[in-house]
C-alpha cells in the first residue's frame, strides 16, 4: 500500500504557479528523494502533504488521510524536519525530546526510554544536558532528526537536512535515514545535492513546479544516457532553458 | 492537558533562562513605579512670580508677603512698571505676574474696588491654571480679609458672609501619588502583558519553530492556552510585586478588598494577553509586533484617564474609550484601593472586561491558523 499519493496536486500563489500539477505515489519503507532546484516547488509541496499548507487544487492522501479535510489526522502519523532549524536553542537535548515526546501523546515512561536509546545511537548521552545552541551543526540536525521520528510516525519528512553540513556528517545523517527506512517508515528527503539522490530508491526531480522526471537513481541514468544523477539534472535543466 | 503541560514547562523554562526577560518582568516595574509616581506630580510649589507693585503701600507689601508665604510660590522678579515684567515673562524668567496699580490702598480705603492683575504664562495651559487658580485664591482670601476689617471698622453688621468649608474624600491629603500608583499599576499590568504575549509567538515564528508545532497534533486550544498561562501567572506576580512596593514605598491606602482585585486584573491579563496573541497572529517579525503594541499601548495608556480625566474628553474619544480596557482598569483600581469599592459598584467595568477578553481570546483563536 502507498503512504503518499499525490494526483495533479498544485499549488498557487496569485499568478504563480509554485507546484504544477505533481503526480506521484511513494511506498511504505521507501526513501524517496524529492530533488530540484533552489525555487523549484520542492518546499511547497512538501509543506502540502505535511497539512501546513492548503493546496489550490488536485488530491493527495498522506497515510491514508486526505490533505484538505483530515489534515490533524495527519500530523499524528508524519514526523517533519523543517528547513528552518527546529528544536528550541534555549532548553537541552533532554528537555527538547521531552517536549516533542509529551506533545506527540507519549508517556513519561516511553519518553524516558527512547531518549535514552536515542542518545546512545547518536553517541551523545553526555551532552543530554547541553543547551542545543552549543551543539555544532551536524549535531543539532541528528537530534532533530532523531526528535522528529520519536513518535514512530508512517512517514517522515525531511525538508533538506543535510543544507550546511560537512560531508562526514551527512554520511552519518543517511545512515540514521536508512535505520529508519528499514523499521518500515516511509523517509521522504528533498535535497539538491546531487550526489545524495544516488542513496535514494526512487527520486523525482522539480523544475518550475513540475515533476520533469521520476524513477530510480539507475533508471533515470539509463533514461538520459548519464553517469551521474548529477548530469541528469543538468540535461533536465538545459531541456527547460531551451524550450 | 499534558499537552498545555508541556507548553507551560517550555515557556517558563524559556523564560526564565533569557536573563533580559527576567529584568523586564521584575526590575522594570520597580523602577518604574519609583521613578514614574515622582515623575507624574502634577502639585506645584516652585511657580516664580513676577510681582509689579506700583502702590508701595503697607497693603500692597502685605499682599506679597501673604503670595511669597503661601508657599507655592517663588519671588523672582520685582518691578515698578509692568513693561520690564512682561519682558521678564517672555524670557521664561516668570510663569505669573501680579500687579498691584497705583494708590491700591487709597482706592480700597475710598470704596473704589481696585484691581489687582493677574497674568499668566500659558505655554503650559495645565500649570498656567494651577497657578493662577493658587493665585487667586490668595488675592480673594486677603481681599475677604481686608473688607471684613473694614466692615467692623464701619460698623456695618447687616452683611452676612459665609465661608464654603470642603474635605477630600478618598484621598484626604490630596496626595497625588494615592492617584497615580493604582493608575500606574494598571499601566504596568498593562505593558508587561501585550508585549510578552504579543512577542513570544513572532519570536517563534522567526526562529521557524513554530513550523515544527504545527506539524504537531497540538490544538489550537491548546496552544493558545499554554502559550498563556505562563504569562498570566507571571502577570500576577507582577501585580504582587506593585503592590508590595507601593505599601512599603508610599504606603498606598489599601481600603477595599485585595481578593476582588486580583479577580479582576486575573480577567483583564487575559484579555490582555488575548489581545497581544492577536498582535502576534498578523505579526511576521518582532519589530513588527513591537509597532503594532506601541501603537495600542500609547493609545490605550493616553486614553486610559490616568494622566487626564475622560469625562473632559470630547465625546467622539470617550465613546472610542468604551472599548479601551486600560480605562476600565484604572478606573476599577482606584475604586478598589481608594475608595474600598465592592464587585457591585463596579459591576459596568468588570462586565466590559469580561467581553473583551472573551473577543481577544477568540479573535486570536480564530486568527491562529496550524494551516496557511
Amino acid at each position: 500500500m502507498n503512504t503518499i499519493i499525490a494526483d495533479k496536486l498544485t499549488k498557487r500563489f496569485g499568478d504563480f504557479t509554485a507546484v504544477d500539477n505533481i503526480t506521484f505515489e511513494v511506498g511504505k519503507g521507501e526513501i524517496f528523494g524529492f530533488l530540484g532546484a533552489n525555487g523549484a516547488g520542492k518546499t511547497t509541496a512538501m509543506r502540502m502533504l505535511c497539512g501546513l499548507l492548503g493546496p489550490t487544487s488536485g488530491k493527495a492522501t498522506v497515510a491514508g488521510f486526505d490533505v484538505y479535510k483530515q489534515s490533524e489526522k495527519i500530523k499524528r502519523n508524519i514526523g517533519y524536519m523543517s528547513q528552518k532549524f527546529s528544536l528550541y536553542n534555549d532548553l537541552t537535548v533532554k528537555e527538547n525530546i521531552e517536549f516533542y515526546g509529551t506533545v506527540y501523546g507519549l508517556t513519561r515512561l516511553q519518553i524516558k526510554e527512547k531518549t535514552t536509546k536515542l542518545l546512545e545511537r547518536l553517541q551523545m548521552i553526555s551532552e543530554k544536558n547541553k543547551f542545543v545552541k552549543d551543539l555544532p551543526l551536524g549535531w543539532k540536525q541528528k537530534i532533530s532528526f532523531s526528535v522528529a521520528i520519536l513518535h514512530e510516525p508512517k512517514i517522515v519528512f525531511l525538508d533538506e537536512p543535510t543544507g550546511g553540513v560537512d560531508p562526514i556528517t551527512r554520511r552519518q545523517f543517511w545512515e540514521l535515514i536508512y535505520e529508519t527506512a528499514d523499521e518500515g517508515t516511509t523517509v521522504f528527503v528533498t535535497t539538491h545535492y546531487m550526489d545524495e539522490a544516488e542513496y535514494c530508491n526512487r527520486v523525482s526531480i522539480m523544475v518550475d513546479g513540475r515533476i520533469d522526471a521520476l524513477g530510480s537513481p539507475q533508471y533515470l541514468k539509463q533514461k538520459y544516457n548519464a553517469t551521474s544523477m548529477d548530469e541528469v539534472f543538468y540535461m533536465l535543466a538545459r531541456e527547460t532553458a531551451t524550450k | 492537558m499534558r499537552t498545555i503541560g508541556a507548553i507551560i514547562r517550555k515557556e517558563f523554562l524559556q523564560v526564565f533562562r533569557d536573563k533580559a526577560m527576567i529584568r523586564i518582568i521584575f526590575l522594570v516595574p520597580v523602577i518604574q513605579l519609583i521613578v514614574l509616581v515622582n515623575a507624574a506630580n502634577m502639585d506645584m510649589n516652585n511657580i516664580s512670580l513676577g510681582i509689579v507693585d506700583r502702590d508701595m503701600s503697607p497693603t500692597s507689601q502685605k499682599i506679597i508677603n501673604k503670595l511669597q508665604a503661601s508657599g507655592y510660590f517663588i519671588l523672582k522678579d520685582f518691578e515698578t512698571t509692568s513693561a520690564i515684567a512682561i519682558k521678564k515673562m517672555e524670557r521664561d524668567k516668570t510663569d505669573i505676574i501680579v500687579q498691584i496699580p497705583k494708590d491700591f490702598e487709597k482706592d480700597i480705603y475710598k470704596g473704589n474696588n481696585p484691581r489687582i492683575s493677574v497674568t499668566v504664562n500659558a505655554i503650559n495651559s495645565l500649570k498656567a491654571g494651577i497657578a493662577s487658580s493658587y493665585a487667586v485664591n490668595i488675592l480673594t482670601d486677603y481681599a475677604k480679609e481686608l473688607s471684613a476689617n473694614f466692615q467692623a471698622t464701619a460698623n456695618q453688621n447687616n452683611i452676612s458672609y459665609f465661608d464654603i468649608t470642603y474635605s477630600n474624600w478618598f484621598n484626604p491629603r490630596l496626595d497625588y501619588k494615592t492617584l497615580m500608583l493604582p493608575g500606574i499599576l494598571a499601566l504596568l499590568i498593562t505593558l508587561i502583558g501585550i508585549l510578552l504575549s504579543a512577542l513570544n509567538i513572532v519570536r517563534e515564528k522567526e526562529i521557524g519553530t513554530i513550523e515544527q508545532l504545527n506539524v504537531t497534533p497540538i490544538g489550537r486550544f491548546q496552544f493558545i492556552a499554554g502559550k498563556l498561562l505562563p504569562f498570566w501567572i507571571l502577570g500576577l506576580v507582577l501585580l504582587t510585586i506593585g503592590l508590595l512596593v507601593s505599601k512599603l514605598l508610599y504606603d498606598l491606602p489599601i481600603v477595599g478588598s485585595l481578593l476582588l482585585l486580583y479577580g479582576v486584573v486575573s480577567i483583564y491579563l487575559f484579555a490582555v494577553l488575548g489581545f497581544g496573541f492577536l498582535i502576534s497572529t498578523i505579526s511576521e517579525t518582532q519589530s513588527q509586533a513591537m509597532f503594532v503594541t506601541m501603537f495600542f499601548l500609547f493609545t490605550f495608556i493616553l486614553m486610559s484617564g490616568l494622566f487626564t480625566a475622560i469625562s473632559n474628553m470630547p465625546v467622539w474619544a470617550q465613546k472610542i474609550d468604551i472599548i479601551n480596557p486600560t480605562a476600565y482598569l484604572v478606573s476599577i483600581i482606584r475604586l478598589v484601593l481608594l475608595k474600598g469599592s465592592t464587585l457591585s459598584d463596579i459591576k459596568p467595568q468588570v462586565t466590559a472586561i469580561i467581553i473583551f477578553a472573551f473577543l481577544t481570546n477568540a479573535l486570536a483563536i480564530w486568527r491562529y491558523h496550524k494551516t496557511s
